[in-house]
């Protein structure tokens, strides 16, 4: 299979059967899509696929062949956190950091597509992502302010 | 001399209390962590667990000779691997029965999901097939779920040998119970129930295990979070000596109390790893088998009796509990005999009886969970008062103000003997009533109930035992190398718990340094100064942990106090200067100073020329506990005597609790009557856990905390079929709080100092996880009481709540 992930191009043979979370984590060698469940319900595996929010447990490797994916890696930029990941640190949105990663893609999508989300939009978008830690209200904080940070400037970083 | 800007700049650049960022942040929102799935290693086998099906069944045979024929598979190991070459493992709070569990079933399985095989093969998926290739033999025997069936004299045993499934009991009378009962006006039943829940951590148990057959040495990375525990056990149940065993934890992803005890995977890839030696046996437990077996809290069924006054103060109360530890002895007797240390709550209540019991049951072994036993008592005794409360018809903040602990009478020793530091429980319930407008929605609530809508309130105030307990000591190394830099080391892993950023900010103001120059170091149990209590459990970080960090700081600090006196040409004045920004000064002469650096580098490179008495280096290891603690251990005092009950079975219940903070919750909700569904309007917190290091971090454990609560009062339960197959093993059935269920929470907080603490801190990390479950369930009775619901227990998921409403609309 030929995939893009975090803009470098892989190819790879991959048995039928690797999920596609496993091939990023095993094959790839990235620390950021997670497993944190097995019925698809946590939302540590999520990345964005094609430009959208995908649980990367629920895909097998083969189904990314020809695909973009992004990961909480390729937010960065030359060593620099995006806006966004500063925002969750300003404002306390992580403890143990286990469910980070796919917290940071569900927001990177919403922030995407709606520049200017309501709190009710912030909360429906990371709904899928589960998070023992932090009660949430600090992650939707954090959203919240990046969004506002975003729109006064035209970049990520 | 200093001028007052000078000497508010000083103030100013304190570091404890203040909300600053965390250190940790930028590896763990980069994801350049070290989980243990992260580790790469090479030459990897990886585990599969082979599972009990049953809930109770005779263990016949285990054939594994089919598996270890298919391509791939290096090892495969059973029961008879354990009972050759480990020891059963050891029971935590019962010792009175010989503990007859391996870390592999061994004659009988007694929980669905027991280990009863495992494989080690070069590919995942290679091992997960060889497990269906593992013969084993069951007879299944009728497995007991429920703890009244498990009490009944011919209840079928979890553990033969026992002769039954009772395996700890607690009876207590103290005070003047009967007379009590007999002044008071009023007596009142209750039934309350907790059902067995978890905080499920949101990465499960990960080990990778190595052992090196040229130096004998067995090598652990585990998201253990008692490593000093599981040293002392570990060693003892593998029967290796401690300098032999290599325990390593780097970052965990949630503990909670269910990464405190993990022995049975502990073992399966220890024995693995002696079986394959040289190779890395690397084990991920799945969600499913999280759930299923690797622990829940207890489930508890308590019923109580109160003695009441007509102005509704409690004179004394009966309580008898129950409590459902699943199949094992590793932790059970903990949830029950914990009553002991908060039984009378906020409140002078001074007789009471209490009868408590430990049950077995084929289900799964209970774990320490997020407060333990603390939970299980504080929504009894808050169920309580409200009970009284609502049938005095005296509002439910009313009769709480009627029977706190007044501020004026710390330290207050309760009947069961332990010591309450401080506290100001009337003004958290004041505040906590004010940020909630509670007056406000009693009025709104008056007109919403003519409008023929549920609108309830719920109050939970409560104090919470934290610090671990008195002998729970740990120990810190705090060193600063030759350039000035700190490290630090300690016995207890982070878990989420923020403790680099705590012990940056507090070396920041004992050394005169700035945070970024603090690191703190990872788990080696190389060069971790370890203890037996070493972990992160039981709100234990804010007592021992940061005693003995504070007590080998100030060794530092007194050192670079005399060099930098020297160093000024100011010797036998070190009282007299001020460490601060990095800087080291006379009060006096603020504009002459030496910088932590020179001081390192005197202390380091110039050994000739330090002053007698100090020794080069800048080194102190801290063993220890609060100096309270340790005195208490030094004389006979209150701590020492422990419980002043009659044991009956078990063991003691822990000792005195250091510092007690203390919360109330005021919770506003609507319950639909259509749907049995409960949301939440309002919810206000008002905490005192003394003084505060870090604002930022205790908010978070508020949110944190009390949306986990919620979680266990609304949504979540492990259920059980009568055969005791776990219906609810996973994510789709045991049902987490999402950010759709989080409230946005008011909060508010005071300070009562604690005397026992140097910083006067208590703890937050189990705290708001409490409240919830008394809060909210009182609230919903506040809301149905026009029906005279009782709700007999949580989770109160929208059946339960529809069938209760049905039934009282059906009457």
């Amino acid at each position: 299979m030929k995939v893009e992930i975090n803009g470098t191009r892989y190819t790879r043979e991959v048995d039928s059967r690797l999920l596609l979370v496993y091939f990023l984590r095993k094959v790839i060698g990235l620390k950021g899509p997670r497993v944190g469940c097995d019925t698809g319900h946590c939302g540590a595996c999520t990345i964005l696929f094609d430009g959208k929010s995908t649980k990367s447990c629920m895909l097998l490797a083969a189904q990314a062949d020809n695909s973009s994916i992004i990961t909480v890696e390729g937010l960065l930029k030359d060593g620099k956190l995006s806006i966004l990941q500063e925002s969750f640190s300003e404002n306390h949105a992580l403890q143990c950091g286990y469910c980070t990663p796919g917290m940071l893609m569900s927001a990177q999508d919403l922030l995407q597509h709606n520049p200017d989300p309501t709190e009710k939009e912030i909360r429906r978008a990371i709904e899928g992502n589960l998070c023992m830690c932090t009660g949430y209200l600090n992650i939707i904080k954090a959203i919240g302010s990046a969004s506002e940070k975003l729109r006064k400037t035209n970049s990520m970083w | 001399m200093l001028s007052e800007p000078e000497q508010r700049e000083i103030e100013r650049k304190k570091w404890i209390g203040k909300p600053m960022k965390r250190l940790e942040d930028q590896r763990l929102i980069t994801a350049d962590t070290a989980f243990v799935d992260d580790l790469e290693v090479s030459n990897v086998l990886y585990v599969a667990v082979l599972r009990s099906p049953y809930a109770h069944a005779k263990l016949l045979s285990v054939n594994t000779s089919k598996a270890l024929e298919l391509s791939g598979v290096v090892a495969a190991i059973s029961g008879a691997d354990a009972k050759a070459h480990t020891k059963t493992l050891p029971a935590y709070a019962v010792s009175h029965l010989k503990p007859e569990e391996y870390g592999i079933a061994v004659g009988k399985v007694r929980y669905v999901g027991e280990p009863v095989a495992a494989v080690a093969a070069v590919e995942q998926e290679i091992a997960e097939d060889a497990l269906e290739l593992i013969e084993v033999e069951y007879e299944p025997l009728t497995a007991v779920v429920n703890v009244e069936e498990a009490m009944k004299p011919d209840a079928p045993l979890v553990y033969d040998s026992f002769g039954t499934n009772v395996v700890a009991h607690h009876s207590a009378k103290w005070g003047k119970v009967e007379q009590a009962f007999k002044d008071a006006d009023f007596v009142f039943k209750k039934r309350v129930t907790l059902s067995r829940f978890s905080s499920t951590p949101l990465e499960s148990v990960a080990i990778i295990g190595r052992y090196d057959s040229f130096t004998d040495e067995l090598t652990l990375s585990c998201n253990a979070q008692m490593p000093g525990h599981v040293m002392m056990v570990m060693s003892e149940v593998l029967g290796i000596p401690t300098h032999n065993l290599h325990l390593i934890v780097n970052d965990i992803g949630g503990g909670f109390g269910l990464k405190t005890r993990p022995w049975k995977p502990l073992v399966i890839v220890s024995l693995l790893a002696k079986k394959v030696p040289n190779r890395h046996i690397k084990y991920i437990e799945d969600r499913r088998e999280h759930l299923m077996a690797s622990g829940q809290t207890a489930g508890m069924v308590a019923d109580f009796e109160v003695a009441a006054n007509k102005e509704g103060k409690i004179l004394a109360f009966r309580l008898h509990d129950v409590n459902n530890d699943g199949a094992s002895l590793t932790y059970a007797g903990t949830y029950s005999s914990m009553h002991a240390t908060l039984i009378n709550g906020c409140y002078g209540i001074r007789n009471i009886e209490w009868d408590s019991y430990t049950v077995l049951t084929n289900t799964c072994p209970s774990m320490p969970n997020r407060g333990v036993g603390k939970p299980g008592i504080v929504y009894i005794v808050e169920r309580m008062v409200d009970l009284v409360s609502k049938k005095l018809g005296i509002d439910p903040s009313e009769v709480r103000f009627r029977n706190f602990i007044q501020p004026d009478r710390f330290p207050y020793v309760t009947p069961s003997g332990r010591v309450y530091d401080s506290g100001n429980y009337p003004e958290v319930l004041r505040r906590a009533l004010k940020i909630s407008d509670y007056d406000k929605w009693r009025r709104d609530q008056s007109i919403l109930r003519k409008q023929g809508r549920f609108i309830g309130i719920g109050i939970a105030v409560y104090v919470h035992g934290a610090s671990a307990t008195a002998r729970e000591i740990e120990g810190i190394t705090v060193k600063m190398d030759p350039k000035g830099r700190v490290s630090v080391s300690s016995g207890s892993p982070d878990m989420g718990t923020s403790h680099s950023s705590a012990f940056s900010q507090i070396l920041a103001d004992e050394l005169g340094i700035q945070p970024d120059d603090v690191k703190t170091l990872s788990f080696d149990s190389d060069r971790s100064p370890w203890t037996p209590y070493s972990g992160t459990h039981a709100n234990k970080f804010s007592g021992p942990d940061v005693e003995s960090a504070v007590r080998a700081a100030r060794i530092l600090r007194h050192k670079m106090l005399v060099i930098a006196s020297h160093l000024l040409g100011v010797p036998e004045r070190e009282n007299e200067i001020i460490l601060s920004n990095r800087k080291a000064f006379l009060k006096s002469a603020p504009e002459k100073f030496v910088s932590v650096s020179d001081i390192a580098k005197a202390s380091y490179q110039n050994p000739q020329l330090l002053p007698k008495g100090i020794d080069p280096g800048l080194e102190a290891t801290a063993v220890g506990n609060s100096p309270f603690a340790m005195d208490a251990f030094n004389s006979s005092s209150e701590l020492e005597t422990g419980a002043t009950h009659q044991l009956v079975t078990g063991s003691s219940s822990p000792t005195g609790y250091m510092t007690y903070p203390n919360s109330a919750h005021v919770v506003v909700i609507e319950v639909d009557p259509e749907t049995g569904g409960i949301k939440i309007l309002n919810y206000a917190i008002v905490h005192d856990v003394g003084r505060v290091i870090n604002p930022m971090i205790v908010e978070g454990q508020v949110h944190g905390g009390a949306i986990s609560g919620i979680g266990a009062a609304l949504l979540e339960e492990f259920l059980y079929g009568d055969d005791g197959e776990l219906l609810s093993s996973s994510f789709m059935d045991y049902l987490k709080p999402t950010s759709l269920d989080a409230p946005n929470i008011v909060e508010d907080r005071i300070e009562t100092p604690s005397p026992r603490s140097s910083l006067g801190i208590k703890a937050i990390g189990e705290g708001e996880s409490l409240g919830p479950l008394p809060a909210l369930c009182n609230a919903v009775e506040d809301a149905l009481c026009s029906l005279e619901i009782e709700v007999p227990g949580l989770p109160m998921t929208p059946e339960r709540i529809k069938k209760l409403i049905d039934k009282a609309r059906s009457k």
